[in-house]
């Protein structure tokens, strides 16, 4: 810090700092507060945060988000690596494209899915998985719009790690004697990792918040309702209590990931 | 010069503030009214202002939504959910309503693809494991609530019938014409405003099958003599005329 420690400066910015942390913390203790205020036994709180319903749409949220997660690992570490390696023709249009699910308003992807299956070679995929007995209404139709959202995310953390490890090394590795692909797999990955998962946390967390295209695709049936959707459906009927209770679950798993995140993170800078 | 400037600002800003406040234009009427009468009420509350004045504002949401929504707001005027029973339970939970008139019905109809491929007639073809349908959420809206009670006297199991749940019956009619579902169970109304895009399966609806949307006048309203006006402009021969134009049955 150059000159005094108090001065008008530091004021304002800590001021606003403190703002902003005061507004994410009266949320939370809304939260809380309510349920507190509810005057419930604990027995009566236990059975609430244990009902059948909010386990199992708990366990469907935590299947999709973590069968979401591995799908982009597999497709956007290599695809992320091309971006920040590679150059080639459409480059900076493959760029913008991939930021795309980010920017769109969720709800969105969800009727653009729909408009996809709907008609001609969607359609013929859908009525083709039918015929299999593999409906979109399931697990399968959760997950694929978790992974439009989470894989632009995967894409750019990855490729944002990628970027800030040394290429000259990968070179190094490969005058040494390695091929192209164990210079990748011994060198530059090795390096990125930390980047790289805190990537796939921030996938996970944002693929088991997706709510929007799931109300458009799959609907509200009981068979897949993951917990933003059931939440909001509770809350839409007046059971306010179960739909803080899930979101109290859901703040929990959340801030569990944002903080192995940070902690992933330390070791980076 | 700056002091003009500043004069004349502050005289701008007062100037406009006041234009919009307390001119006497009568307050508008607060509704909150399922999502399945959307094409009805759009239109009659056009011509109720027109020839009233009286502007209404309309919150649209699946009947049981609605019903917890009219709960937490305490300057609700009208409360019209897709059936009475909706009416009964607002009754159970916050004492009587002012009045509740019978301003409709709804007669419930199954939908399919356009040219019906799959062959569908009946209820009971839903259960055929190639046909995919979709049904209200019984939670959320009454067509919801009255497709389970249906199929419960069919014998049908919900679970095996119902492939995709919405919380609104105006989403099903939607669903049914993007063909993400080959079959619905919707009002009468809400396929006449597909009617172009898809069949329309007639029921053999029993008298209590059918819906009667009733119109109620809330306790504690705000607006209590606009709001009942707008209730008698729906029950008199202009707003019927409107609801059977928008495809809906009359109240009797």
């Amino acid at each position: 810090m150059v000159g005094p420690r108090v001065n008008p400066l530091s004021v304002l910015c800590m001021g606003m700092l403190l703002i902003c942390v005061v507004i994410v913390v009266g949320l939370i203790a809304a939260d809380v507060m309510y349920l507190a205020g509810q005057k419930f036994s604990a027995g009566e709180i236990w059975k609430l945060f244990t009902a059948e319903s909010i386990l199992r749409a708990l366990r469907l949220s935590l299947i999709t988000s973590l069968t979401t997660l591995v799908l982009v690992i597999v497709t956007a570490v290599p695809a992320g690596y091309a971006l920040s390696r590679y150059r080639f023709l459409g480059h900076s249009i493959c760029n913008t494209l991939v930021d795309v699910p980010i920017f769109l308003p969720p709800v969105v992807i969800g009727i653009s899915l729909l408009a996809f299956f709907g008609f001609g070679v969607g359609n013929a995929l859908k009525q083709a998985l039918s015929g299999a007995g593999i409906s979109l209404v399931s697990w399968i139709g959760i997950v694929l719009c978790q992974y439009v959202i989470s894989m632009s995310y995967g894409i750019r953390s990855v490729k944002a790690a990628f970027d800030t490890g040394l290429q000259n090394l990968e070179q190094v590795a490969c005058t040494l004697g390695c091929s192209q692909w164990q210079a990748f797999w011994k060198v530059s990955l090795p390096l990125a990792r930390p980047g790289v998962l805190a990537g796939c946390i921030l996938v996970w967390a944002r693929g088991i918040g997706v709510f929007g295209p799931l109300m458009v695709f799959v609907g509200t049936g009981s068979r897949v309702q993951v917990m933003p959707t059931m939440m909001w459906l509770e809350l839409s009927v007046g059971n306010i209590e179960v739909s803080l209770a899930i979101a109290l679950i859901m703040l929990v798993l959340t801030s569990a990931g944002l903080g192995a995140i940070h902690f992933l993170e330390r070791g980076r800078s | 010069m700056w002091s003009k400037k500043i004069f004349f600002g502050v005289f701008l800003v007062l100037a406009l503030l006041s234009a919009g406040c307390g001119s006497g234009k009568p307050k508008a009427i607060s509704l909150y009214a399922a999502a399945g009468l959307r094409d009805a009420v759009e239109a009659l509350r056009a011509e109720f202002t027109r020839q009233m004045g009286t502007v209404v504002d309309v919150d649209y949401a699946g009947s049981g939504v609605v019903l917890a929504r009219v709960q937490q707001d305490p300057t609700a005027d009208l409360f019209m959910p897709a059936d009475v029973w909706y009416v009964d339970r607002l009754q159970e939970k916050a004492g009587p309503v002012e009045e509740s008139i019978p301003v409709a019905r709804l007669v419930p109809v199954l939908i399919v693809a356009k040219g019906n491929p799959k062959k569908i007639t009946g209820l009971s073809d839903l259960l055929r494991p190639e046909v995919k349908s979709a049904m209200g959420n019984p939670k959320a809206c009454q067509i919801g609530r009255l497709s389970k009670l249906m199929l419960d006297r069919a014998e049908l199991d919900w679970d095996q019938v119902a492939d995709e749940e919405s919380l609104t019956v105006n989403e099903l009619a939607v669903w049914v014409k993007m063909n993400a579902v080959d079959a619905a169970l919707v009002w009468d109304s809400t396929a006449a405003t597909v009617a172009d895009s898809v069949d329309t399966v007639l029921l053999d609806a029993k008298p209590d099958e059918v819906s009667m949307v009733n119109c109620a006048v809330m306790k504690n309203a705000p607006n209590p003599d606009a709001a009942l006006a707008f209730v008698n402009f729906m029950t008199g021969s202009d707003g019927q005329q409107i609801f059977e134009q928008t495809g809906f049955s009359k109240a009797e």
